[in-house]
């Protein structure tokens, strides 16, 4: 369902466009669930290998083609300017929730923000960048921002608004965490509004993103112990604002998902080899030079698509 | 588990086995605290390791910020006035601006105040974002109202190893005493148990007295990890203190 985020969050302190409430004995029962089989799973992680940090991006990879996803993991991602547009846009969307306001310099603004979180591997990326790709940088952000200030409703402090908010589960003592950061949660426990996700993109938001909002239901059910009624994604490329209401059997499906990537994961980290698929993401793999597959499968319609995430996947969150 | 005299005995047992270990050290006044102890022993980074100057950020002065927001929310529930977090924390970031001094972030000395002061508006949301975010967690993860929030220098303890010389140093976040809490930005971990059994020997060091337990919030998982303070623990914990301490102490002894 697409919508404006002014319509949104009417439709949501309304009590419209919400899934059932999912109470907390069913919450409880699906955590119980997901420990038995992800500590069962963790166990079989060679001892000498690193924990395995679940985030969607690693979710997502493992399932869309294993070869590829362990050349990913064995490379720090490189900051990139759509990547770095992310960043900055959600610190603009941060700042506008919490006062209200677009900064009047919304490159200056969230750059501040940037050094004040002494994000190194961002700062250092500006630090290099050329004049052409700062210049450009600056007007899609003022693009963006100017987005945030023509969709975005004022949001009350009522809502009890918590952003860049990080959730880590740890399972198999500790050897297998699931691990993700929502950038904006709303209401919930001590406010009488719903408990709501929404997520930002600076981009445009696909089909692709709506597994990765059942992921975000999972995550905050499993550290509040409250499903979210309503996960949204709001595109700063196009204003719109998708939603996806949270059932009980959304939350079904997003374990067995974390379950299926988590038996891979550790399947192809044990030595088994990894299969090789092809899928809308073979063209920014790292294996693309030397991978068939992957050459087959890309025709050049697929480069328009939005595949690629804005944000930048560390293994810490997603 | 009852005191009984046990803090008392706990007391005279670790001075006993502490204060021989830097009874050779110079006076300079240091102290210790568990991070300080986790990275001697080799658990942070070597026990060679040289830290790096602190720095204010985002991340460090959440606690800084959100514990005196925290009374703020307290005492408004008290009042019975409506303030949320963002309120709260709004306005402890402006007091603490207030008091600041601009240009003053990268220096070594620098406080929150004036760390706060020189970030521009920027910084200052990111630094409140992140407050409100920890303010949120806590407020929803605590039995409402908090009695007894420990913020700036209250929940502190120090127990004094030898005087002029070394003293162990605590904090806790959520008072009472007897039952202290502490807010933790990271999973539960082997060594978490190992850090509340250091607090209640600080403590007991201090004033003579355990608390009955020790809990642990951790805000990303939503998990609690509550220990009592039994023997076996705080023997462990006093050997990991007497070695880090000899390190320590040897380190000051070879220059």
């Amino acid at each position: 369902m697409s919508a404006t985020l002014a319509k949104f969050f009417d439709d949501v302190a309304a009590g419209i466009g919400l899934g059932p409430t999912v109470d907390r004995a069913t919450v409880e029962a699906l955590r119980g669930e997901l420990t038995t089989v992800l500590d069962a799973i963790g166990d079989h992680l060679p001892a000498d290998a690193p924990t395995l940090t679940l985030t969607k991006g690693r979710i997502r990879a493992v399932l869309a083609c294993e070869t590829g996803a362990l050349a990913a993991n064995e490379v720090i991602p490189q900051v990139t300017a759509p990547m770095m547009l992310g960043h900055l846009v959600d610190r603009v969307v941060a700042s506008y929730v919490l006062t209200g306001t677009v900064p009047t310099d919304p490159f200056e603004h969230a750059v501040d923000a940037l050094r004040a979180e002494r994000d190194e591997r961002a700062i250092s990326w500006l630090d290099g960048a050329d004049t052409d790709a700062v210049r450009e940088l600056r007007a899609d952000l003022a693009d963006r921002a100017a987005r945030v200030e023509s969709s975005w409703p004022l949001v009350s402090s009522e809502w009890w608004p918590r952003l860049e908010d990080p959730a880590r589960i740890p399972f198999a003592r500790r050897r297998l965490i699931l691990s993700g950061r929502f950038d904006v949660m709303l209401g919930g426990r001590a406010t009488p509004l719903p408990l709501v996700i929404v997520e930002i993109k600076a981009g445009a938001a696909t089909a692709i993103h709506q597994p990765d909002l059942y992921w975000y239901a999972l995550l905050g059910a499993l550290r509040d112990h409250v499903a979210p009624r309503v996960v949204a994604v709001w595109s700063a490329a196009d204003g719109i604002t998708t939603t996806a209401p949270i059932t009980a059997d959304a939350l079904h499906s997003a374990a067995m998902r974390v379950v299926a990537a988590a038996e891979r994961w550790i399947e192809v980290l044990s030595g088994r080899e990894p299969k090789i698929t092809a899928h809308p993401g073979c063209r920014w793999c790292a294996l693309l030079e030397v991978c068939e597959t992957g050459q087959r499968w890309s025709p050049d319609a697929a480069l328009d698509e939005d595949w690629l995430d804005d944000e930048v996947d560390t293994g810490d969150d997603a | 588990m009852p005191d009984s005299g046990r803090g008392r005995a706990w007391r005279a047992e670790a001075l006993d086995r502490l204060a021989p270990l830097v009874a050779e050290v110079e006076p300079k006044r240091a102290t210790l605290g568990w991070f300080e102890i986790q990275r001697l022993l080799g658990e942070r980074g070597g026990a060679n390791a040289a830290s790096p100057p602190f720095r204010w950020s985002a991340r460090f002065a959440r606690r800084s910020i959100g514990l005196p927001a925290l009374q703020e929310l307290a005492a408004a529930t008290a009042d019975h006035r409506k303030m949320t977090p963002v309120e709260a924390v709004t306005l402890v970031v402006d007091r603490l601006v207030g008091a600041g001094r601009e240009g003053w972030a990268e220096r070594d000395d620098a406080s929150i105040e004036d760390w706060l002061c020189s970030i521009g508006e920027g910084g200052r949301a990111a630094a409140t974002r992140d407050a409100v975010t920890w303010v949120t967690a806590c407020r929803t993860q605590i039995r409402w109202p908090p009695h007894d929030v420990r913020a700036a220098r209250d929940g502190s303890w120090f127990a004094t190893i030898r005087k002029d010389v070394l003293a162990l140093r605590a904090r806790i976040d959520l008072g009472p005493a007897k039952a202290p809490g502490v807010i933790e930005a990271s999973l539960p971990h082997p060594w978490t148990s190992l850090g509340l059994g250091y607090l209640a020997l600080v403590r007991s060091i201090d004033v003579g007295v355990l608390p009955d337990s020790v809990t642990a919030l951790h805000l990303p998982s939503g998990d609690r990890t509550q220990v009592v303070p039994t023997d076996e623990l705080l023997g462990e914990v006093l050997d990991l203190c007497a070695g880090a301490i000899s390190a320590w102490a040897d380190q000051q002894q070879s220059g």
